[in-house]
């Protein structure tokens, strides 16, 4: 089973929604680790846990834009079929995820408005007709 | 020891019922006082503990106000003292849902809606970077106003354990 543990792997101190506001932001946090790992997953027809416990604590808009930016690439139905996230000291995130974050991205995917990006990143996995491709699909905007 | 035998002697079968009905009342007084008792003050113990508890919270999130409409707040651990208050109110309000029939969700507003509010206040971004967080005096309102709407919720708690069984 693929794991990301966000204190070992990424930091202890995450940060807020964007690269812009902070450093160890979600949408760092997404295109550094999740988004990559999650495509592994989805190839090895594997689940990928992330562990959200160990860190200093969370804003609500890491999570948010974190995982809400793997809903708007992969689909609701694929994460949940492929992601596991485990969160004993606060599973109020796991709470906030289901019932705002996949939800509300869900939407967003739908309706095609496209996730905000605040600096240039490599290239990007994203499940597109049937399949997976990769392509820097967003720029920041001036 | 003789008297005793003649008395016995002489006691009739409604006698044997009274004696029988005392000895029966006395053993229902000993359980009440020793039993009953323990319980109810090892309920009223674990009240005082869970009210004592409460107070607590009440006590950190008003310094914490105070904190931050002072500008002396770190944002630094501003995350990390949500985190903990977090973790310290679920387990204290699982044992409020078990003992008491409450809601353990009453003090939501201060475990989710209260982080969102100062996390994603346009100062509290501004200054995320640096040591210490000053707060314009339109978000120090939007603190203050949470507050007057939330504040309540110890209280209501308190009463509610009070009154409960």
């Amino acid at each position: 089973m693929l794991t990301i543990n966000i204190k070992n792997d990424f930091s202890a101190y995450p940060g807020l929604r964007h690269c812009n506001l902070s450093d160890n932001s979600g949408e760092h946090f997404y295109h550094e680790l999740l988004n990559k790992k999650f495509k592994e997953a989805y190839e090895k027809n594997d689940r990928l846990t992330v562990i959200l416990d160990g860190t200093d604590g969370y804003a609500p808009s890491f999570i948010d834009e974190a995982f809400g930016n793997l809903i708007y690439d992969y689909s609701l139905d694929i994460v949940k079929k492929y992601l596991i996230i485990i969160s004993t000291e606060e599973p109020i995130w796991i709470q906030a995820l289901e019932k705002d974050t996949y939800p509300k991205w869900e939407e967003r995917r739908k309706g095609g408005m496209n996730p905000i990006v605040t600096m240039e990143h490599e290239p990007w996995f994203r499940f597109v007709n049937g399949s997976i491709e990769q392509n820097q699909w967003e720029k920041p905007r001036n | 020891m003789g008297e005793t035998k003649e008395l016995i002697c002489i006691l009739s079968s409604s006698d044997w019922i009274q004696v029988s009905a005392i000895l029966v009342n006395v053993g229902l007084t000993i359980w009440i006082v020793i039993v009953l008792q323990n319980k109810l003050t090892n309920r009223r113990s674990l009240k005082d503990y869970v009210i004592e508890e409460i107070k607590g919270f009440r006590q950190e999130y008003r310094i914490f106000f105070n904190n931050l409409c002072s500008n002396k707040a770190q944002s630094q651990t501003v995350l990390s003292w949500f985190k903990l208050m977090n973790i310290q109110i679920t387990d204290l309000m699982e044992i409020v849902d078990k003992q008491y029939n409450i809601d353990k969700n009453t003090l939501a507003p201060f475990q989710n809606d209260l982080r969102k509010l100062i996390t994603e206040n346009e100062d509290f971004i501004k200054c995320f970077k640096h040591t210490h967080i000053k707060f314009s005096a339109v978000s120090q309102s939007s603190i203050i106003k949470f507050q007057q709407q939330n504040y309540h919720l110890f209280n209501k708690m308190i009463v509610l354990i009070n009154k409960s069984k």
